[in-house]
């Protein structure tokens, strides 16, 4: 996957390019509109991050002119303002998702994989990772043959994570996707959740799951 | 020009109006007066003048014989009245002059005078006359049916108005002198009487100009002030009051924000020094990541809720309202928050009235509700319970989240929903709060042109009450129509 990365602020501009290498991506770094439209005409990218305020062309016109001239790559926006008014701004004009900062990486990260994944390829119907299995059409888990009984939250929850297995998920996310909670709520929530679902997902066996990212958030990964 | 006729200043207008009424007063006055004045002359002159033909008429038909009679008549007037000037004259039907006053100016021929009046007709003919010597006259005749004479002869008498019109001239230029002096004293009066009068309002625009932002503290007097400016200066004073709460809770805001971001500031830069200090293990070095990472989404949720608070007090903010099931909204709010509450030994639950759906902007819904629910929780000891509940009023829709907890003492209530206000500090530091969440759900229900209020009982919990309008407009009109600020 190769992902450009558009952001004039030096230290930002590197942190993203670190860890998106270090989640498997292949990252360019662009470090104003113009060079941004160059890259993109220049070769194919999965994905462009892009922020909005930029030197001399902005994040809007880079936008603009990448959706003028037929290109449909996914585009995430960043920008520091956060009024409503922008987001849907940058929504109408061709990004498909937008972050405001501060963000975590971890967020970044779950908005791009969520991004690539609304691309055509559909949700697998069953999800097996190591002796866990998610049957997503029946909602229904099992775990070393033994049926889970999860109440339809919690299922929620267990399947999102294990959609994004290997990847870290922030409570802001989880609190999202699983509650439609869109607010930046007080996370500690989800902590209680998360050790619900522990509690049946994990504690009856020995190989540990769910693991907590300190910081960051939860991640569905099997022990190496 | 125009421009300061526009602008022209109340005194001025004030004064303007007074002396204008005045003038008019004093005009319309003196007018009336001296017109009474000369119609009295007048009618006086034309009574006498009537009456002198009238006896020379009589005397002429009864006894024209008498030569002597007559000639007294007509030459004894100025003796009589010397002061009046009567002229007479007596033609015989001949049209010669058979005797007249001497003195009888040449300038007085017998042609001016009018044609000869039936004297016991009402309309009796006048002339006025100035002649050539700038006399002025006013004359009349009659004739006199004598038997026996071959016609009639004809009776001419004449008055001078000439003092009377210099003295009604003079009368007139006296009269214009008072309207003229009335005039000024009339602008000279109302002046003083406008500017005394608008004393109070330069004594409320001088504490105005006083009024600082750094010094708020100068008040409108309100002793001897008119009644009518009375209310104007208490406004005014109450503005400045409002305005001096408003600025100090800005500064005491703005302090709090320093406060508020030096603490997990300083939290992350003790950590990192001590984290460089020496060399660590990997683990130890996780550890230390991780706790920052805590800190800095300490720092996003303060800066987050601090921009929605700013962006909520813009009149710009628009707010994406759909109608939403309330009954569904509150399950779900129910449903995130339930474990947190069950550890917690707390019971939640959520009773909206059936069928209720009501137009709110959902994620701002779910914030506050879901602000006051986590307050709730965390100030309810175990075995206490959280209740949500929903109805609508007179079209609002009404939102209860009701505790069981200790309650909170009266003198915390007024300013509970002020940001960073926290009526027990260390406790709500502790759990990760930022201060900002009532300020956040009051905010909330004013974009949706609602009212947050609290009450608190001690000992048996805390209610706070959300009330949301359907649209801005309306809670508008309802609160001009209940005449509520």
């Amino acid at each position: 996957m190769r992902l450009l990365i558009v952001e004039d602020e030096p230290k930002t501009a590197a942190y993203l390019k670190r860890g998106l290498s270090e989640n498997g991506f292949v990252a360019d770094l662009a470090h104003d509109g113009d060079q941004a439209i160059g890259f993109a005409e220049t070769s194919k990218y999965d994905l462009i991050v892009l922020d909005i305020m930029l030197p001399r062309r902005d994040g809007w016109s880079v936008l603009a002119h990448l959706r003028a001239s037929r290109d449909q790559t996914p585009v995430i926006c960043l920008t520091a303002r956060d009024a409503v008014d922008d987001r849907v701004k940058g929504l109408r004009a061709g990004a498909d998702d937008y972050l405001t900062k501060p963000f975590a990486f971890s967020e970044l990260l779950a908005r791009i994989h969520t991004v690539l994944r609304r691309a055509p390829q559909r949700a697998p119907e069953c999800i097996r990772i190591v002796d866990l299995e998610l049957d997503l059409a029946k909602q229904r888990a099992v775990r070393g043959g033994r049926r889970l009984e999860l109440t339809p939250k919690e299922f929620l929850l267990l399947s999102l994570l294990a959609r994004n297995v290997g990847n870290v998920l922030s409570r802001t996310v989880i609190a999202e996707q699983v509650w439609g909670m869109n607010f930046d709520c007080d996370t500690n929530v989800v902590d209680v959740h998360v050790r619900r679902l522990r509690s049946k997902v994990d504690d009856p066996f020995a190989q540990k799951l769910i693991r907590t990212v300190r910081g960051v958030g939860y991640s569905l990964k099997p022990e190496e | 020009m125009w421009r300061g006729a526009r602008k022209r200043s109340i005194a001025w207008q004030l004064s303007a109006w007074y002396a204008g009424s005045a003038f008019l007063l004093l005009a319309v006055g003196t007018g009336f007066l001296y017109f009474v004045l000369a119609r009295s002359f007048d009618r006086e002159n034309t009574d006498y003048l009537t009456e002198k033909t009238r006896t020379l008429e009589t005397l002429l038909r009864e006894s024209p014989g008498e030569e002597a009679t007559v000639r007294w008549e007509v030459e004894g007037e100025s003796v009589a009245h010397p002061s009046i000037r009567v002229l007479s004259r007596v033609l015989a039907p001949n049209g010669s002059i058979r005797v007249q006053t001497s003195g009888m100016p040449e300038d007085l021929p017998p042609s001016v005078f009018p044609e000869p009046s039936n004297l016991n007709s009402e309309d009796i003919q006048t002339k006025d006359v100035e002649t050539r010597s700038r006399r002025t006259y006013r004359l009349m005749a009659a004739n006199a049916v004598t038997p026996g004479a071959a016609g009639p002869y004809t009776v001419q008498v004449a008055i001078e108005l000439t003092f009377e019109k210099a003295l009604l001239a003079g009368y007139r230029r006296q009269l214009w002198i008072v309207l003229v002096a009335g005039l000024v004293a009339a602008i000279w009066i109302g002046r003083r009487i406008a500017v005394r009068g608008l004393r109070p309002l330069r004594e409320i625009s001088q504490t105005v100009r006083q009024t600082r932002s750094t010094n708020l503290a100068p008040r409108v007097a309100l002793k001897n002030m008119p009644s009518e400016v009375e209310e104007l200066g208490s406004t005014f004073n109450d503005m400045l009051a409002r305005l001096g709460d408003s600025f100090a809770r800005l500064s005491q805001f703005s302090s709090d924000i320093a406060h508020e971001l030096r603490t997990p500031v300083n939290n992350l830069r003790g950590e990192i020094d001590l984290a460089l200090s020496r060399q660590r293990t990997p683990e130890e070095y996780a550890d230390v990541l991780g706790s920052l990472s805590e800190e800095c989404e300490h720092l996003t949720r303060l800066i987050d809720s601090l921009l929605f608070l700013a962006r909520a007090e813009q009149p710009a903010m628009q707010i994406h309202r759909e109608d939403l099931d309330i009954g569904r909204e509150l399950e779900l709010v129910r449903e995130f928050y339930e474990p947190a509450a069950a550890e917690e030994g707390v019971k939640l639950s959520a009773h909206a009235q059936s069928g209720l759906t009501f137009p709110l902007d959902r994620t701002l819904f779910q914030r506050a509700v879901g602000n006051l629910v986590q307050n709730g929780i965390a100030h309810t000891p175990r075995e206490g319970e959280v209740r949500i509940e929903a109805h609508s009023k007179e079209g609002h829709l009404v939102v209860l989240v009701k505790d069981t907890g200790s309650g909170i003492p009266q003198e915390h209530l007024p300013r509970l929903f002020d940001r960073f206000y926290r009526a027990d500090p260390a406790r709500a530091r502790n759990r990760g709060g930022t201060g900002l969440g009532l300020a956040i759900v009051q905010s909330i229900a004013h974009l949706h042109g609602g009212e947050a209020a609290i009450t608190s009982h001690d000992g048996r919990g805390t209610t706070v009450t959300l009330t949301f309008a359907s649209s801005v407009a309306n809670e508008r009109d309802r609160s001009t129509a209940g005449g509520r600020g």
